[in-house]
């Protein structure tokens, strides 16, 4: 599955300033999509021309089948066409263009002229010459405005299509359990050796001194003698390494296994005398490594713009991607840019066959780089068809239809240019990687010692395209080639205007070939820039090849020249060659009337085998008003419109009374404007951006710790952890269960996004590599009250452990850990603490977070005791869980009132009366200044032993009940 | 937890603690971790035909233990390479200074000086006794190592075969039994290495020993107490007049140095002229003649097993704790 991507000019969508297709058809209006059910979607419905005919056949008359644009074509009769002039080049063109008169019939008047009144005025029948002019050019006539159907000016069409394979992040949100399925391009970060002083030289020095893994491959693999000296000097480290003797990339056998990981064991023959052998893939490229940042003398110069052929891909692409993928992770760290497959046809095999392929890499830089061809820009319509989510999660054709402005550049002009002055036209630093061949050289040779050999290929390229591919009569042509696949109007014999305008829903990607990529790299921090332009021409194909023939895998740039913890934007663009074609109306002239509407009969006239009645009309030029024949050139052999026209030179009995501007009409078919379409082909080479991903390089989190807490048996209130590594610290762990670590602040928070976005990972996805460098650090942070998230822990580092048993790191050692360590802390008593543990990696690459141990010392009497508890992370935040919201315990205690509180004072009794009366006058602690009763009290237990609380309310309620049962 | 299989269906028996019976009741019981381990199968009673190991007969159902002692002492080891062909293994060292010596086979303690005068006439005591409480003299010390073929005691082999590997046992547990133990003695924290000059001599500083820290983590058997302790490297490597066979008892690389004494129960420190504990009585013998020298003793024979928290290797070393009672 891929994403469908149609590019249409914009001049064929409704609304454009061709006005003719809008009359005539073809041309494609924007509409909702069917598949759609937010109402959001768009889509393209092609309107097709109608039907028109070579010779006038009423029949045949304009009855548009579709919704047409009235206002452009409710006067429109029907069209013709005359005989084509073909031109293979001329002074303006090196490629064959085609001049076609087209006459266009207005609808006869059903209201014979003289006899116009107010309401044929208004309506759409052709009552004057006036009222014809403004509607084929376009004003207002009687107060009804006319939008016309003729304009003047060039359009082109360059219609293609492509099928995008997916981003592979995208295919992973959007399918997350078919995604395997999409054809995909991958964009990744790779970390796979940790060198530390390798990579320091990375940090320090520019990446144009930084290695470019295929100019080791180049030399370790073909030949360092056969590539430029330079690169040469710099891969075989100023001939510290001969390459062509001993390749770095092969595996040597030592004695003790492998420092990462070992490739075999090979028993003794003999124990007694010898030892097992141990394989280890990387210890040759290890000390290369090594040994590169230690000799190389950085220059500080910019990275140049690398150019990879067709040769240099076939060299260097295959074993690159060996090394860094199929055979194991020879290069310490890089970005990864797949390249999307487009499939080649005849141009590629063209460009390959005519060697021209240098050439249009470096005319490309020239282009779009450096700008030293001028460029233009096309507006086209993007129409896009891909698999969405619908509002309800179901998977559904997603079709979008938006502006899109590409640059391009006329190839017209390059080759022109480059025939002409073969000496390259920028300076800015480049090169080929690969062999110094002179072909090589000649394309980047800014001195012209070498321009011979850029005419010959371009000269070879140009002549190709003259007999073969934009040729009426191609001279040996491949077997899907002929004149029609570039020119199809190039029949004449049976165009039409509504063919020509029904090219517009031609297969669209037939024209259109993607000739090379660039990818654009920039510094993210710096914003140097870079750019790496790849011939579209993968691993073991020749000119040709199929999408489905290419390893996605191998199709990538492995950029080696970055730095760790960079970020850099990689920006791929495609080159497509389009060879498309551009038209223009021209030479317009439009009728008049002469004479009176049919005052001549068919039988007056020399002209045979015809009946009605003939009007005399006259062409003339618009912008002058002047006489002007028609381009239908009615006068010469085969008079095509004949009997609808008759040129009045044919009729008349001598010379001088008419001219050839001057033609009688049939009928009531006195309205036409005529006009030649001219159609020349075209080549142009369009930039488009299919992907930019930032990207970067970060070692993989190291394995969660593995925490046992304890106590010290002492009276030291001491509390400990025995941390160890939970999982293996090996690189590839498929089976990691755990997530990318929570950040807790925002550096990691950015770390986090970088990570997920040069790993393709979504926020939900575990992590599956492993920590490259060691673990060396433990964090131990502590918080005093319950976290609510692990952001909590931010800045609250209490303690550090290293691991470290040594770190010289050289090509036969690399750190060396202990994976177990002991923290110990004294803490106080009936006091709640909360600790949380994590790896950092050399690369200061956090680990996941363990769970929170909550600790708490309790001194029982003087027994102490820890108390600990593991809370999960998914359980902070959560609140308080009350396992147990009562209990039962013994009476240990029982508050009882003082005397004088519940002393009742006889004081205002009068012992005369009976009780009830009295009893308002007993009072309850009445002499009291602080009477407990009807307050509240709060009375608070502190336990020795745990130093836990419990709080006790009680309020003393005086009641008083005077019944008298 | 413990496997149950019954009839070709496996029932996995699990005691869960009350945090893990909360996590099931709210469905959220996740292991996240496990051990296994084979202690109950007793090897000895099946055969090894064809390279596969068959019981005479099936092995006991076994409940799932409950008790949160019943940790695996002889669990199966997870390691992070797939080309660790040699593992370190752990023996006691008796070349360097101060290392103590097996008499027949056990390692004796002596609880008081009474006891180390009395049987300082037996044998020499600077080789075989160890003496409660005493950080200066012999020490029982535990060696790591490897001893393959003609791998050689080379640095680099040590780096490759053992620190590469994460099998470098930079702390231990030390397991006592806390009846007859109070205290263990190790090294400090200014203790480093062990190495040898180029005449062959030893140079180390890991004494004098200091009291190691007891810790509530569970011993891998009931009555025993967990101390963890520091080792020292092993820095002695191979040179082309084999000194290092003087000082090592391993031939090829080496990882480590582990030196215990032990602090015995008060108690059981008594002279003679006093009362014999009755952990003498209970757990060992009393009034043996055992050197037949016509003094008797009491003694206790107990174990101390060390764990390398890396390797996972375990060594045990039989001890007797001995009190001279009299004559």
């Amino acid at each position: 599955m891929t994403i469908n991507i149609e590019l249409y000019d914009s001049n064929l969508i409704t609304g454009s300033s061709d006005l003719l297709r809008q009359s005539l058809g073809g041309y494609y209006e924007v509409v909702n999509s069917t598949f759609d059910t937010t109402g959001l979607d768009r889509t393209l419905l092609y309107i097709e021309p109608v039907t028109d005919s070579m010779m006038p056949d009423l029949s045949l008359a304009i009855h548009p089948t579709y919704v047409l644009d009235t206002a452009h074509n409710a006067m429109l009769n029907f069209s013709a066409t005359g005989t084509a002039l073909a031109i293979t080049s001329s002074e303006t063109s090196i490629f064959p263009y085609y001049t076609i008169p087209v006459a266009i019939a207005g609808v006869g008047p059903s209201v014979v002229p003289d006899e116009v009144d107010e309401l044929s005025e208004l309506a759409d029948v052709l009552t004057s010459d006036e009222k014809w002019k403004k509607y084929i050019l376009g004003g207002t006539y009687n107060t009804v405005f006319y939008p016309g159907i003729y304009s003047q000016g060039v359009f082109n069409v360059n219609n293609f299509s492509f099928d995008l394979p997916y981003d592979l992040l995208s295919a992973k949100a959007v399918d997350p359990e078919n995604y395997p399925s999409y054809q995909t391009v991958e964009r990744k970060s790779v970390y796979s050796m940790h060198l530390p002083s390798y990579q320091k030289f990375n940090a320090e020095n520019k990446e144009g001194d930084l290695l470019n893994i295929y100019d080791l491959l180049y030399c370790s693999v073909l030949d360092q003698n056969s590539t430029f000296t330079a690169v040469k000097d710099q891969i075989t480290l100023g001939g510290i390494y001969n390459h062509d003797t001993t390749s770095v990339f092969d595996p040597e056998e030592l004695e003790v296994p492998a420092l990462i990981k070992t490739l075999s064991e090979i028993p003794p023959a003999d124990p007694a005398t010898a030892t097992w052998k141990y394989t280890d893939a990387y210890q040759a490229i290890r000390k290369y490594y090594y040994d590169y940042e230690e000799n190389t003398k950085p220059s500080g110069t910019q990275q140049q713009d690398l150019f990879f052929n067709a040769d240099a891909i076939q060299d260097v692409f295959h074993n690159a991607y060996i090394n860094a993928e199929s055979h194991g992770a020879y290069y310490p760290f890089y970005n990864k840019i797949g390249l999307p497959a487009f499939g080649s046809g005849p141009l590629n095999e063209l460009i390959v066959e005519t060697e021209f392929d240098n050439l249009l890499l470096n005319s490309i830089k020239d282009a779009f780089i450096t700008g030293d061809y001028e460029t233009s820009e096309n507006s086209f319509t993007y129409a896009a068809t891909d698999l969405d989510l619908d509002e309800n999660g179901e998977l559904y054709d997603r079709k979008t239809v938006t502006n899109k402005i590409l640059k391009y550049v006329d190839f017209k002009n390059v080759l022109a240019r480059v025939n002409n002055q073969p000496i390259p036209l920028s300076t800015s630093p480049s090169r080929f990687v690969g062999g110094n061949q002179y072909i090589n050289r000649a394309a980047t040779d800014y001195t012209g010692r070498l321009s011979q050999l850029n005419k010959q290929k371009s000269f070879a390229l140009l002549d190709r395209i003259q007999k073969v591919h934009l040729s009426i009569d191609p001279i040996a042509p491949p077997a899907d080639v002929s004149a029609e696949t570039y020119m199809p109007w190039s029949t004449v014999a049976d165009f039409s205007i509504s063919k020509f305008m029904d090219l517009a829903n031609s297969e669209l990607n037939q024209k259109a070939e993607c000739v090379a990529f660039r990818i654009n790299k920039r510094n993210a921090t710096t914003g140097e820039e870079f750019n790496f332009i790849i011939q579209n021409q993968p691993y073991n194909t020749y000119g040709r090849y199929l999408p489905e023939d290419i390893n996605p895998e191998e199709w990538c740039y492995y950029d080696t020249q970055v730095k760790y913890g960079e970020t850099y934007i990689y920006t791929t663009y495609a080159y497509f060659m389009v060879v498309g074609y551009q038209y223009e109306y021209a030479d317009m002239v439009l009728s008049r009337r002469i004479s009176e509407y049919g005052q001549y009969a068919a039988s007056d006239l020399t002209f045979s085998g015809t009946e009605g009645d003939y009007t005399c009309i006259e062409f003339y030029d618009p912008s002058t008003g002047l006489a002007t024949p028609s381009p239908m050139k009615t006068r010469s052999s085969p008079h095509f419109l004949e009997p609808l026209r008759i040129n009045l030179l044919d009729e008349v009995e001598s010379e001088g009374y008419a001219t050839s501007a001057q033609e009688l009409a049939k009928d009531t078919n006195i309205n036409w404007a005529d006009f030649n379409l001219k159609i020349e082909p075209t080549i142009k080479i369009f930039e488009i951006p299919v992907d930019s991903s930032p990207l970067t390089v970060l070692d993989n989190p190291p394995p969660t710790p593995d925490v046992q807490p304890y106590q010290v048996k002492s009276q030291s209130q001491t509390v400990g952890f025995y941390v160890k590594l939970q999982n293996p610290p090996v690189k590839e762990d498929s089976n990691r269960n755990d997530m990318y670590p929570t950040p807790t602040n925002e550096l990691e928070r950015i770390n986090y996004a970088r990570y997920l976005a040069s790993q393709n990972m979504l926020s939900t996805d575990k992590l599956t590599l492993g920590t490259v460098s060691r673990p060396s650090v433990l964090e131990v942070y502590r918080l005093s009250h319950k976290p609510m998230s692990m952001s909590d822990f931010d800045s609250n580092l209490v303690g550090t452990k290293s691991l470290i048993i040594s770190e010289n790191n050289d090509e036969d050692n690399r750190t060396y850990i202990s994976p177990t360590c002991f923290y110990e802390e004294r803490i106080t008593s009936g006091h709640k603490f909360y600790y949380a543990f994590r790896f950092l990696n050399e690369n200061n690459m956090p680990s996941p977070w363990t769970p929170v141990v909550e600790v708490e010392l309790i001194d029982d009497g003087g027994y102490k005791y820890t108390n600990f508890n593991t809370i999960i992370e998914s359980e902070l935040g959560i609140g308080s869980q009350y396992e147990d919201p009562s209990t039962q315990f013994k009476k240990i205690f029982m508050l009882k009132p003082a005397l004088p509180q519940i002393f009742l004072s006889s004081e205002n009794l009068n012992y005369d009366e009976t009780s009830v009366e009295q009893f308002d006058n007993v009072q309850l602690a009445g002499d009291l200044s602080d009477s407990l009763w009807n307050k509240k009290y709060k009375i608070r237990l502190t336990s020795k032993k745990t130093g836990k609380k419990i709080d006790l309310n009680v309020s003393y309620k005086l009641t008083e009940d005077n019944s008298t049962d | 937890m413990a496997f149950q299989n019954k009839a070709g269906s496996i029932i996995l028996d699990a005691t869960l603690t009350d945090v893990g019976r909360r996590h099931l009741s709210q469905g959220k019981l996740q292991i996240s971790k496990f051990s296994l381990g084979d202690d109950e199968i007793d090897y000895s009673l099946g055969t090894n035909a064809g390279g596969e190991y068959l019981l005479e007969n099936p092995p006991p159902t076994l409940e799932a233990p409950a008790n949160e002692t019943a940790a695996i002492i002889h669990g199966l080891i997870n390691y992070n390479r797939q080309d660790i062909l040699l593992l370190p293994e752990y023996k006691l060292n008796n070349k360097l200074k101060n290392a103590v010596n097996e008499y027949q086979k056990i390692i004796y303690l002596s609880v008081n000086d009474e006891t180390t005068k009395k049987i300082s006439t037996v044998f020499d005591i600077s080789k075989y006794l160890l003496e409660s409480d005493n950080s200066m003299k012999n020490c029982i010390i535990f060696e790591s190592g490897i001893s393959f073929q003609t791998t050689e005691g080379t640095e680099k082999n040590q780096k490759r075969f053992i620190h590469n590997l994460d099998l470098h046992d930079k702390y231990l547990f030390v397991y006592l039994d806390s009846r007859f133990f109070e205290s263990l003695l190790s090294t400090s924290l200014s203790a480093t290495a062990v190495r040898m000059d180029a005449a062959g001599n030893e140079k180390s500083n890991f004494q004098s020993l200091e009291q190691a820290k007891s810790v509530t983590l569970t011993a891998p058997a009931a009555n025993y107490d967990t101390y963890y302790c520091t080792s020292v490297m092993n820095n002695i490597y191979d040179d082309s007049d084999s000194h290092q066979t003087a000082l090592s008892v391993f031939d090829g690389p080496r990882g480590c140095f582990l030196p215990l004494n032990f602090i015995v129960n008060k108690k059981m420190k008594s002279k003679s002229n006093g009362t014999a504990d009755v952990r003498y009585s209970k757990f060992g013998e009393t009034s043996q003649d055992i050197f037949g020298d016509g003094n008797k003793y009491d003694y206790v024979d107990t174990n101390v097993m060390i764990e390398g928290t890396a390797s996972a290797r375990s060594q045990i070393a039989r001890i007797r704790i001995i009190r001279f009672s009299g004559t």
